[in-house]
């Protein structure tokens, strides 16, 4: 079981590797590298602990059942998140190499890698104890991250990002207290197949759960702290936390709600799923900052995979399975999708120096390449065939449907909302690559991009219509998952 | 067989393979047509965990329209080589052709695919194609606004598309149309699912055929190059919608509202449209308002079952509405305007183009013998047949057919004939824009010679519609001669001869102007400002909304900390 340790251990070790190569090299490019290198050992060997046995398999590494002992536990859930956040975290380092400009870049990659030794982490997890702390591990990391250059904005939204997301915290951990009071135990699957929380105790813990880790996974209400810190941060580090980090939150809430099955059932969720979706969008549409917009817009698309989970939560029997996938699914396209939007923003500041839509007119003439993939990103995330967003949508859709009573009013939100977000995609669209005239800034930006910047925007771009058109590809990281993660909570 | 592909493979590359592609794309939806019925083709899987296949829908219905798309696209083409060529310096060509051939080629893949989420994915398509395509010339703010305008208003019926595909998917467990059709036929989706599915598949038609109440999209799209407007009008786009009803009508058959809504529907637009373009003064604006008062006679056909009408009506307007498209763009082209006033007498000049323009116009009024004669009779005749209740909107039908008298030969006059308003020299096209218009017009004055062969190969493959006997030549000619609805031709011969004579007496031609009207075209009958309106006030919500988002920090903890109550309190409220 120990081995499991491995992959966390090898990125949080690494962190401080990372920092001292830069200290030593002085070089973006050397310190980047290596920071690749650990990504992919860490990924190697997952791979490794998961190849002996088929990732479709359910059972779950057996594991001694004793209290406050660390558990790590192998599911294709846990794959599938570390495959997401690997994945996408060696993208952001592959792209930062281009593009963060500060001298202090070894602490950057060591919070990088920090942050997804946290996911990785998450994804590992067997009991309680060791979710709460790899979610705090990452979440420490980031708030460091979104303050991480040196002005007012990032500050102040990085304390912002610091105050409520231990608000959740300290909420989702009194939920974790009251479980090991009652019960003694914090082992995941044990208490999930022990049914140990009375049903009343299960009701608070559930609400507990839901709102704290709810902060981190950006469900409005509980979602102030976005706009801020997903604008102020680096690009890189915004594509990271609008593609991964809130839906490892929800992904962590997931695993936690797992602790008390049947608890979380009727409409709540799904009203959650409404009210967010909803808030997301109808705030994006009013926004002249560009990557404020997507940060919205991130906060309406974990609508939409909450929307797909709730389904999952409401009728775990039927629909269990399907909405998890649909769920899950848009995890996964999500992250690619939106992570190109905010690289794609990074590399217009970098060459246009503001984030204000009306002063990027034409840009996307200017460098055709950043505007064609700034259009796929988008059309994506509004959910035009043939692009990803569009199949996961789809699928969340078809799994609503399948929930007797409001499937069809969730399936009607879900299409409206998407329809709803045409209107505030598409004049950005039209502002990057249909402008009349190139405004002031754009005339006299640089139309120069680091091939790192370009290679990382290219790869997700090429991945948003890969996973479009040939679908099958994400499916068989996502049906496992959705499995396991089916089976959690009912 | 798979000819779509090859219309996508061509992407981008030099003008000449773009139009040998699409000569070749012509050439093999016609050979499809030849091959007809052909044994139907197993499907293959594109999402094997979800059970989604492919496959080709081999039917006369579908087979049709894509001829069309290839055809007319074909010709399109061709005629851009000569028409665009101004335009490359400033535009990039590169964009032109590529979107264009995407689009040729996601029409005819929708309409040969037999599953509804690959239709929704080429209705998708196009739809984004046309958003590119109208916004092409992006230097012009009204265009990327009438491209965006397109884009938003048929994503809008999309809604109801969507939801309903998801719809059937439950009821049904398939997204095959033929598996959900021979479901339908034996009654075994219920009605509910039905009828939810068959309002979101109105809405898709209604948004993507440019009917009413979401007709405001297509007049605007006027602002794209004339070649890409044919192709929007004729072979692409815009048919789809009335393909889709027309190809789902079996499903939604025993609903009882569902075709007299699609026939009123139709009927409304037809005579809207009608009064719209009888007052435009903008040339491609005319021929727009036209497009949408036929597709409503094509919508009502198939509200009153009369699906082969109406597809037979559909590939005769493709013809003549390509031809006029293609005629208004050599039109625009040697006179540099669109506003009608400042046109007239051209016809010395551009005879050419003035032969075929009056073809083309003829066609559209339904003077007999030209192709629009035929198929409008036998659609007004479906519409009558349908019974009793169909006979107000057949009134209202009949109206628009003379409305159709009427503006059609307002504009020819305006352009060809009328006081000689235009001085400058101007001149038939070269041979590349002459030679499609021949083509499309000869087709435009024969091909109804052809209706026992259209009616052979429509009705092949086709299982689950009411399928007419097969029609011959002979067939048609008799019925339509002994048909009281002849006489609804005669009246249209009448008004032409009494509007021609009128109009050379008194050296002028009908025009409607004055405040009023203007702002009746403008809007399309108030319901651009509604829609404005609503956006805007959608707008002021969110701006409301966002005064919620304060940045204080204080605020920020109270939400969170209501959102945790919110949260206990649905809990005990369970």
């Amino acid at each position: 079981m120990i081995d499991l340790v491995l992959p966390v251990a090898i990125l949080m070790a690494g962190s401080l590797l990372v920092y001292v190569v830069a200290r030593l090299t002085r070089s973006k490019a050397a310190t980047g590298v290596v920071a690749l290198i650990l990504l992919a050992v860490s990924g190697y060997i997952m791979y490794l602990l998961a190849a002996p046995k088929p990732p479709l398999d359910e059972t779950a590494e057996a594991v001694q059942a004793v209290p406050l002992m660390a558990v790590f536990d192998l599911n294709p859930l846990a794959i599938f998140l570390a495959v997401i956040s690997l994945g996408l975290t060696a993208v952001v380092a592959l792209y930062s190499i281009g593009y963060m400009q500060q001298k202090n870049i070894g602490k950057y990659y060591a919070l990088l890698l920090m942050m997804t030794g946290g996911m990785v982490g998450i994804a590992l997890a067997g009991d309680l104890f060791n979710l709460f702390v790899m979610f705090e591990i990452m979440s420490l990391a980031s708030f460091a991250l979104v303050a991480f250059e040196d002005n007012w904005e990032p500050v102040e939204a990085g304390v912002k990002y610091l105050i409520l997301s231990a608000m959740g915290s300290m909420v989702a951990l009194l939920g974790i207290v009251l479980v090991f009071t009652w019960t003694g135990n914090l082992h995941l699957s044990v208490l999930h197949d022990s049914h140990l929380v009375p049903p009343d105790l299960a009701l608070v813990v559930a609400a507990l759960f839901v709102a704290g880790f709810g902060v981190k996974a950006a469900i409005v209400p509980m979602h102030t702290w976005l706009p801020d810190a997903h604008s102020a941060a680096p690009s890189g580090i915004s594509a990271m936390l609008s593609g991964i980090v809130i839906s490892a939150g929800l992904i962590t809430m997931i695993k936690a709600i797992g602790v008390l099955p049947g608890t979380l059932v009727g409409l709540t969720l799904p009203l959650l799923a409404v009210l967010t979706m909803f808030g997301g969008n109808l705030m994006a549409w009013v926004q002249t900052d560009l990557k404020r917009m997507l940060a919205y817009s991130s906060i309406a698309h974990m609508g939409y995979i909450l929307a797909g989970v709730a389904v999952a939560f409401a009728a775990p029997a039927s629909v269990g399975f399907d909405g998890m996938r649909g769920g899950l699914m848009h995890i996964m396209n999500h992250a690619v999708m939106k992570g190109g939007a905010f690289l794609c923003a990074g590399a217009i500041i970098m060459l246009v120096g503001t984030r204000d839509l009306k002063q990027i007119a034409g840009i996307g003439r200017k460098v055709p390449l950043l505007g064609i993939s700034f259009g796929i990103f988008v059309l994506a995330l509004a959910g035009t065939p043939p692009f990803n967003g569009f199949i996961s949508k789809l699928f969340i859709c078809k799994a609503a449907i399948g929930c007797d009573n409001w499937g069809w009013a969730l399936v009607l939100i879900v299409i409206i909302n998407s329809f709803l977000s045409l209107f505030y995609y598409l004049p950005a669209l039209n502002k990057v690559l249909l402008a009349r005239e190139p405004s002031e800034q754009v005339r006299n930006a640089s139309d120069q991009l680091p091939a790192s910047v370009v290679l990382a925007i290219f790869v997700l771009a090429l991945l948003t219509l890969a996973l479009g058109i040939q679908p099958d590809m994400g499916f068989g990281l996502v049906d496992g998952a959705a499995r396991s993660a089916a089976a959690l909570i009912r | 067989m798979l000819v779509w592909l090859v219309g996508m493979a061509s992407s981008r590359l030099m003008k000449w393979v773009a139009s040998l592609t699409a000569l070749a794309t012509g050439g093999l939806t016609l050979k499809l047509l030849f091959a007809l019925p052909v044994e139907p083709v197993e499907g293959v899987f594109w999402i094997p965990n979800a059970a989604v296949k492919i496959g080709l829908n081999l039917t006369g219905l579908g087979v049709w329209v894509a001829v069309v798309a290839g055809c007319v696209g074909a010709a399109a083409v061709i005629f851009s080589l000569k028409y665009m060529e101004a335009e490359e310096k400033q535009y990039p060509p590169t964009r032109y052709y590529f979107f264009t051939m995407l689009f040729i080629g996601s029409m005819i893949g929708l309409a040969l695919a037999d599953n509804l989420i690959i239709m929704y994915l080429f209705w998708e398509l196009i739809g984004l194609c046309s958003y590119f395509l109208i916004a092409y010339f992006y230097m012009d703010p009204k265009a990327v606004r009438s491209g965006t305008k397109a884009f938003v208003v048929t994503r809008f019926g999309d809604i109801g598309f969507l939801f309903g595909i998801v719809v059937l998917w439950k009821a049904t467990g398939s997204t095959n149309v033929f598996d959900i059709l021979a479901m339908a036929n034996a009654g075994e989706i219920s009605m509910l699912m039905v009828g939810m599915a068959g309002a979101g598949f109105i809405a898709a038609a209604v948004g993507k055929s440019a009917q009413f109440p979401l007709h405001v999209w297509l007049p605007d799209a006027m602002e794209a190059p004339t070649t890409i407007s044919a192709l929007i009008h004729a072979a692409c786009l815009v048919n789809a919608g009335v393909y889709l009803l027309a190809l789902t009508y079996p499903i939604f058959m025993y609903l009882g509202w569902w075709a007299p809504v699609v026939l009123w529907i139709g009927a409304i637009t037809a005579l809207l449209a009608g009064v719209l373009a009888v007052m435009e003064f903008d040339i491609k604006r005319v021929l727009a308002y036209s497009t949408v008062s036929q597709l409503g006679f094509m919508v009502a056909a198939v509200g009153a079952g009369g699906i082969f009408a109406s597809q037979f009506h559909l590939v005769n307007h493709a013809v003549f509405k390509a031809l006029l498209f293609l005629c208004a763009g050599a039109i625009v082209h040697a006179v540099g305007t669109r506003d009608l006033r400042q046109m007239g007498g051209l016809g010395a000049k551009m005879p050419i183009t003035k032969v075929c323009c009056f073809v083309g116009v003829a066609a559209l009024a339904g003077i007999p013998v030209l192709n629009g004669f035929w198929s409008k009779d036998l659609l007004l005749d479906s519409v009558m047949m349908a019974g009793d209740w169909a006979a107000v909107p057949l009134i209202i039908l009949i109206v628009s057919a003379a409305l159709t008298a009427i503006y059609s030969l307002r504009m020819y006059w305006m352009v060809f004939s009328g006081p000689k308003a235009y001085e400058a020299p101007a001149h038939d096209g070269p041979w590349q824009m002459s030679v499609p218009l021949v083509a499309l017009a000869l087709a435009a004055l024969l091909m109804w010679l052809a209706v026992g062969f259209y009616c052979s190969q429509a009705i092949a493959g086709v299982q689950f519609h009411i399928v007419p006997v097969e029609m011959s030549l002979a067939d048609m000619f008799h019925h339509t001669v002994t048909n009281p609805l002849l006489a609804v031709s005669g009246l249209v011969v009448l008004i032409w001869i009494v509007l021609a004579v009128s109009w050379s007496r008194s050296g002028k031609v009908l025009s409607v102007e004055g405040r009023g009207v203007t702002a009746l075209t403008e809007t399309k009958f108030g319901f651009d400002p509604l829609y404005q309106g609503v956006i805007a006030l959608i707008g002021g919500f969110c701006r409301v909304l966002r005064r919620l988002q304060t940045g204080d920090l204080n605020y920020n903890v109270a939400s969170a900390a209501v959102g945790l109550i919110i949260i206990l309190l649905l809990l005990a409220a369970r």
